[in-house]
């Protein structure tokens, strides 16, 4: 039961008190996107005679503008939010992943993967989602994609830089002076050590699209306005923000503790999974709880 | 007259483990003692705790007393002025002991600003002086050079001046010759006796080399996993052991004599296996105002089955780009390499792929060679990959299983990862990875530098043993001069590029030519060289 491999992921976690707020907050998220499923007050109805209502019993984080439940929207809008983190990350890091694995090993991939990394550096990521949306019309889509082009290139460049420590190693050199042939040696030697730089990445990542969205749809480019998401309820909010704050608050602490908690997992993963800590210590004592 | 370091007592556990069982060690005024033991055997730990710089996981207890104050109680900011005041250190590798961004003038001028705050002229003085002291400003190396400039015998060499700027009560120095050539060790080594000798400093010396104690030690101390089993003046210990280890460390270092009978054993006539013309390997020189780095220069030599060839020499000398070049197969910049006759740039696709499993190399670094997510049992196959369709899953299996017998490790290592093993292990899964084909020629660049006597003599046996039932040719690169003495048929001696000396090792050795081979041989601690040796230096 020690080692039971269902309970790897909670090993991951911080320590301490730090480590018991992360795990509530996650599990809570979780538990809420699932929630929505069940008898919520329905989001999207619009009940002028009780608009911005401050929080009571009925609509427990008070009411909008147009009179819909702000605590309901909060949880709806969390299924907006993290599928569009999920997503954009994925994809983010699965395609600037492999851009990024390829360029640090080969040279000639490494002079086009790159360029064309600068290409898309040059493309504002709102204008893009703007320009998109008017174009496609707002949509899952285009905040994604818009997203994911934004950084594409930081992904592809942390991932080059450690495929470069890496296939610099003994045992790289190793595997090629036994024959192994190069797309193997990537899939198989140099992938599964650039997979921690990656992961910790990603949960950072994860922070940061989170509030791109709300962002872009703050600014109306995002998804369309009768999807509840954080973002847009933060955008009406902000014109009755005086009279009815609750409007903003919410949504707003839904954000900032959601970010705040994939990066102080973010920040341990690091910690922990980091290959360049030359901890012998750690080695010792992670040789040692093996052995004991 | 009370001691200037007074460690009672003294215990460090993680966890449930205890890594150090009471240690109980004093260091008087101006002493040298060295405590001797091999990796793992606490040794650097208790240096570590004196300072106060056991890592953060680690509990320790008992009582580490220096100058009358017990170390593990005082505030921060007293054991901050103490470290690099009263207290000086010399760590093991110079690189990463400076910043590489900072210039060494700096750096030597921070580590005395924190603790006293001469003027601005006075502290150029002052770093000037330990310049010259140290014997940097008389090899031409300016306060404004940056650690990159220097080798590593020099950037040591700043690591002293800035361990002795605030003339130090104690020095403790953890293996700080360890990662240097073995002519540079003696010249740092001696650097520390005198300036230690000159003001009156005590110091506490680590090592895993005990001849090299017995050259500078006042007092011994032996460390085995975590206790103290031998503690006495030098003479003493060296000459009337009372514990069985400390007697088997003194015997195990002059050990080597053994291999000697076993290596002069064969004498057939042999296939050559590998011959190299005029082979040169330059860096650079490409583009304009790029300098141009002759690594190799114009290397000539043979070797045969069966024979064990050394290449003796240190870093910088070439030998890893030879040995590089000679297990690439792939056709050498500048002359030929002929690898069983056939020369290597003549081999086609196919034909290197069947001789890759025929020629093994054996990195030096025993942790950056082995793939940290792998598993042992997968490591130790790699070699076998050009092969694995030939042999088949379970051939491959019990050949991994054979290789890691051969060298001495259990068969349930073959789950573990690298990092739950020690340094001394890794490196014994290296060398099976490398025998697991059963290869004719068997390149070990550095390979038991890096173990400590017990283990090197297990591979050293594996290596003979390759040698005696494959006719494996190998070809043993190293530093190590007793080490190419006592366990090569044939040596040759390279430095800056070129071989400067070849024959076999009893004639290079009995009358080496050149003046290099002659510092080389100097340069060995006395413990090392036996009755039979000729006073080469």
């Amino acid at each position: 039961m020690d080692r039971h491999i269902l309970l790897a992921p909670f090993r991951l976690l911080p320590r301490g008190s730090v480590g018991v707020l992360v795990a509530i907050t996650l599990a809570a998220i979780v538990v809420l996107a699932v929630l929505s499923a069940l008898h919520l007050a329905d989001p999207l109805y619009i009940d002028p005679l009780n608009r911005m209502k401050p929080p009571s019993a009925e609509a427990l984080f008070g009411t909008d503008q147009l009179g819909r439940d702000i605590f309901s929207r909060c949880i709806y809008g969390a299924r907006v939010s993290l599928f569009v983190a999920v997503t954009t990350t994925l994809v983010t890091c699965v395609v600037g992943g492999s851009i990024g694995l390829l360029a640090g090993y080969s040279p000639l991939f490494d002079l086009f993967g790159m360029r064309f990394m600068d290409a898309l550096m040059t493309m504002p990521t709102i204008l893009l989602a703007i320009a998109l949306s008017s174009i496609m019309g707002a949509g899952f889509f285009v905040v994604i994609f818009a997203i994911a082009v934004a950084e594409l290139p930081g992904v592809s460049r942390i991932v080059r830089s450690a495929v470069f420590a890496i296939a610099a190693q003994p045992y790289v050199e190793a595997a090629r002076l036994n024959g192994r042939p190069h797309w193997q040696i990537l899939v198989v030697h140099i992938l599964p050590n650039v997979l921690p730089v990656i992961l910790v990445h990603a949960t950072f990542l994860f922070a940061h699209v989170i509030m791109a969205e709300a962002a872009l749809s703050f600014l109306g480019a995002g998804v369309p306005p009768s999807i509840p998401s954080w973002g847009n309820m933060i955008a009406i909010g902000k014109d009755v923000f005086v009279v009815a704050p609750w409007t903003i608050v919410f949504p707003g602490a839904f954000v900032a503790v959601t970010v705040y908690v994939i990066n102080a997992v973010g920040d341990h993963l690091r910690e922990r999974l980091d290959p360049t800590l030359s901890g012998a210590f750690r080695e010792e004592a992670a040789g040692m709880e093996a052995q004991a | 007259m009370s001691a200037l370091l007074d460690i009672r007592d003294f215990k460090v556990s993680l966890g449930r483990h205890t890594l150090i069982g009471g240690v109980d060690l004093q260091v008087q005024p101006g002493e040298v003692v060295v405590v001797v033991g091999r990796s793992g055997s606490g040794k650097s730990l208790t240096a570590s705790a004196v300072i106060d710089l056991l890592p953060k996981m680690l509990t320790p207890s008992g009582e580490v007393v220096f100058d009358g104050r017990d170390v593990t109680r005082l505030s921060r900011k007293e054991i901050r002025s103490l470290r690099g005041g009263d207290i000086g250190f010399v760590f093991q590798e110079p690189l990463s002991a400076l910043n590489p961004l900072m210039t060494i003038g700096r750096q030597i001028a921070e580590g005395i600003s924190y603790h006293r705050s001469p003027g601005a002229a006075q502290m150029k003085q002052e770093v000037a002086d330990l310049l010259a002291q140290v014997g940097l400003a008389q090899q031409g190396v300016r306060a404004d050079s940056y650690p990159h400039e220097l080798s590593g015998g020099q950037r040591q060499r700043v690591v002293i001046a800035m361990a002795i700027a605030n003339r130090p009560k104690l020095i403790i120095a953890d293996e700080p010759t360890s990662a240097l050539d073995v002519t540079i060790q003696k010249e740092i080594v001696s650097l520390l006796m005198t300036l230690t000798r000159e003001y009156g400093v005590a110091m506490l010396f680590i090592t895993h080399d005990i001849g090299l104690a017995a050259e500078i030690a006042d007092r011994i101390i032996v460390m085995r996993d975590g206790e103290i089993v031998e503690s006495g003046a030098r003479a003493q210990v060296i000459e009337n052991p009372t514990h069985a280890y400390s007697r088997a460390l003194i015997e195990r270092s002059t050990s080597l004599a053994r291999f000697r009978a076993v290596a002069e054993e064969t004498d057939a006539p042999r296939k050559t296996t590998v011959r190299l013309t005029g082979f040169s390997h330059v860096y650079g020189g490409r583009r304009a105002g790029d300098r141009e780095v002759r690594a190799v220069d114009d290397v000539s030599f043979e070797t045969s089955e069966g024979r064990i060839l050394g290449v003796v020499g240190e870093s910088g000398s070439g030998k890893s780009t030879l040995a590089r070049a000679l297990v690439k197969l792939q056709k050498p910049q500048y002359g030929t390499i002929e690898i069983f006759g056939r020369d290597v740039a003549t081999l086609g696709r196919r034909e290197r792929d069947r001789l890759r499993p025929r020629v093994q190399y054996v990195f030096q670094d025993p942790g950056a060679s082995l793939n940290p997510r792998w598993r042992i049992r997968d490591i130790v196959a790699e070699s076998l990959y050009a092969i694995r369709r030939e042999l088949g899953p379970d051939e491959v299996a019990s050949r991994v299983t054979e290789a890691l017998a051969a060298t001495g490790l259990d068969a349930a290592m073959a789950d573990r990862y690298p990092h739950q093993l020690s340094g001394g292990q890794r490196q014994r899964v290296a060398i099976a990875r490398a025998i697991a084909p059963k290869p004719d020629l068997l390149i070990a660049d550095e390979a038991v530098s890096a173990l400590d006597t017990e283990t090197r003599d297990g591979v050293l046996e594996v290596f003979l043993k390759l040698r005696r039932e494959n006719a494996c040719s190998i070809v043993f690169i190293t530093h190590d001069l007793s080490l190419a003495k006592y366990v090569c048929d044939d040596v040759i001696v390279m430095t800056a590029g070129k071989i400067v000396e070849r024959g076999t090792t009893v004639d290079v050795f009995r009358a080496p030519k050149h003046d290099y081979t002659r510092a080389l041989i100097g340069a060995v601690p006395k413990m090392y060289r036996l009755q039979d040796d000729d006073d080469a230096g």
